[in-house]
């Protein structure tokens, strides 16, 4: 992993990395990738992935409404009425 | 006239306000509403009312599980002034035994540490020697436990982050099966992982949290309603596996003079995990890919930090740079790695595959052992700014990752001292939902053996 795919991953987990910093994170980064090389070792040819329970929970999608809007309202950054304020999205 | 558990509560935060400057084990101290719930609870005693199985005891609660009209920051900026709207289901049954809030705990940013050094809010101090510190990421919640502010605390644990700060800090600390626990109001890490437990001074009041907390709740659907049998077996059969010897000389010899103490009807017989050295590595890959996912909810819309940019999209880079720290951003991007395309089969489906044969292992040993003993980490408390390199920190998690893996049950309890006091843990693990049996025998345990 050089510093572009470093950037790569960064943009797609929507990150900003200050420039300083990316050589760092770059180096201990492979570090990492470099150890998980290790599981390699592991012979898992007929081995199903992990699953601790075989079988879908279903239920029924009911809406139930939250009794205290005005708490959930009260953290959003910033509000208009009842809704949640985001900078425009559409072009015009 | 001051009703005795005003009296009793309002004391447990004037020693706090205290003494707590040097640990700071606590973000906050909930005094209103403790003290509020403290009159309460008078009243109650005055009306002769029925009293619950936790009637005024303090509790501390880690940063990461919300209190409804509290603050809960998961000790980052990116949550700064969010107040939640409710109440986590572990909250609920705490408050309705009538134990009493007193406020939240420090943790590793998100849960993503063994040292509750990655706090954006400073770190915690070992109460044993506050040059140390207090193994992470529940530091604040062991610490406040170990420095005697409260009697029980609770943490989460998803790779060791109860276990390994009470082995540091000289306390016991419980990671119950998956699912015997609702993380409904817990801040969700590694989905697949997480599980709330609690911290005390002993294993029978750590049973007396348990009882309070466990059980299903139709909020997390991976909770589920069991009856823990506590009760042992006439020969308790103890497993130590090989590959848990591998840890520092004074570590090594406080689990060996345990094992000595263990009670007359304990047998304990050599066995292998043999895949435990692959642990970390599937941990390290699997954690972070629910992380990446569990962390995205954080963009500066609907609360906690935002930094606005050019446009909606840059304002999330913005926000969650300036919001996260670098282990945070460090393990977000493992993840969104390790689940990309073109990577995938290579990191997360093998980290899987390698999953199941850790666990594997595990059915294996308890097919022929009650329980698994051991360390609870290779090493006692380390220096604050020891460690400062990533993998050296994860490798830290070698013994209590597995459990987690598995699913299983596992505690640690205090069982001798290493250099400069400082204490070495005992982890005794269960098979699946064996809870139960694992604190009794735990308790029993405790009894048996002495140190110092």
């Amino acid at each position: 992993m050089d510093r572009d795919g470093i950037l790569r991953i960064a943009k797609l987990a929507r990150l900003e990395i200050e420039d300083g910093k990316i050589e760092k994170f770059t180096e201990e980064f492979n570090k990492i990738l470099s150890y998980f090389e290790k599981l390699g070792e592991v012979n898992t040819k007929d081995i199903s992935p992990f699953l601790l329970k075989n079988e879908n929970v279903l239920r029924e999608d009911e809406v139930i409404r939250f009794k205290d809007r005005d708490r959930i309202l009260g953290n959003a950054p910033d509000r208009q009425d009842d809704f949640f304020k985001v900078k425009k999205v559409i072009e015009e | 006239m001051k009703g005795q558990i005003k009296e009793k509560i309002a004391g447990c935060i004037g020693k706090i306000k205290q003494a707590d400057i040097k640990i700071h084990s606590f973000l906050e101290i909930f005094e209103h509403r403790a003290i509020e719930k403290a009159e309460q609870l008078d009243e109650k005693v005055k009306n002769g009312d029925k009293q619950g199985r936790l009637f005024g005891l303090p509790v501390a609660i880690k940063d990461n599980i919300v209190i409804k009209g509290e603050r809960a920051t998961c000790g980052s900026k990116i949550l700064e002034g969010f107040i939640s709207p409710y109440d986590a289901e572990v909250v609920k049954r705490l408050e309705r035994e009538d134990a009493v809030i007193i406020g939240r705990t420090n943790m590793d940013e998100f849960a993503f540490g063994s040292s509750t050094e990655t706090s954006a809010w400073g770190v915690t101090r070992n109460p044993v020697n506050p040059e140390f510190v207090p193994g992470g990421s529940s530091g604040g919640s062991a610490a406040s436990v170990a420095a005697g502010f409260v009697p029980v605390a609770l943490g989460s644990d998803t790779g060791g982050s109860i276990r390994q700060p009470a082995s540091f800090c000289g306390v016991c600390g419980f990671k119950p099966s998956y699912g015997a626990v609702s993380r409904y109001g817990l801040v969700a890490f590694g989905s697949s992982l997480d599980q709330i437990g609690p911290f005390a001074g002993n294993v029978r009041d750590i049973k007396k949290i348990f009882e309070v907390i466990r059980g299903r709740d139709e909020k997390d659907e991976t909770s589920v309603e069991f009856e823990p049998v506590y009760a042992l077996k006439e020969k308790v059969v103890c497993g130590i596996p090989k590959e848990y010897l591998n840890c520092s000389e004074k570590v090594k010899s406080a689990v060996k003079k345990t094992i000595e103490q263990l009670p007359k009807n304990f047998e304990v017989v050599e066995i292998s995990l043999p895949h435990t050295e692959y642990a970390v590595g599937v941990y390290y890959i699997i954690a972070p890919s629910e992380a990446s996912s569990n962390l995205a909810r954080f963009d500066g819309i609907r609360y906690g930090r935002r930094i606005d940019g050019s446009d909606l999209i840059d304002g999330y880079f913005k926000t969650r740079g300036s919001g996260f720290g670098d282990e945070v951003k460090r393990r977000i991007m493992l993840g969104t790695f390790a689940l990309s395309s073109g990577y995938y089969d290579a990191y997360y489906l093998k980290a899987q595959k390698v999953r199941a044969v850790i666990k594997r292992d595990f059915d294996i040993a308890f097919k022929k052992v009650d329980l698994i003993i051991g360390p609870t980490s290779p090493v006692i408390a380390f220096k604050i700014g020891e460690i400062t390199d990533p993998l050296s920190m994860y490798l830290q998690d070698i013994f209590t990752i597995p459990a987690n893996l598995a699913g299983i049950p596992a505690i640690s309890i205090p069982c001798g001292r290493g250099e400069m006091g400082l204490p070495v843990g005992f982890q005794i693990m269960a098979a699946r939902f064996n809870d139960g049996f694992l604190l009794e025998a735990a308790e029993k345990i405790e009894e048996a053996i002495s140190y110092e």
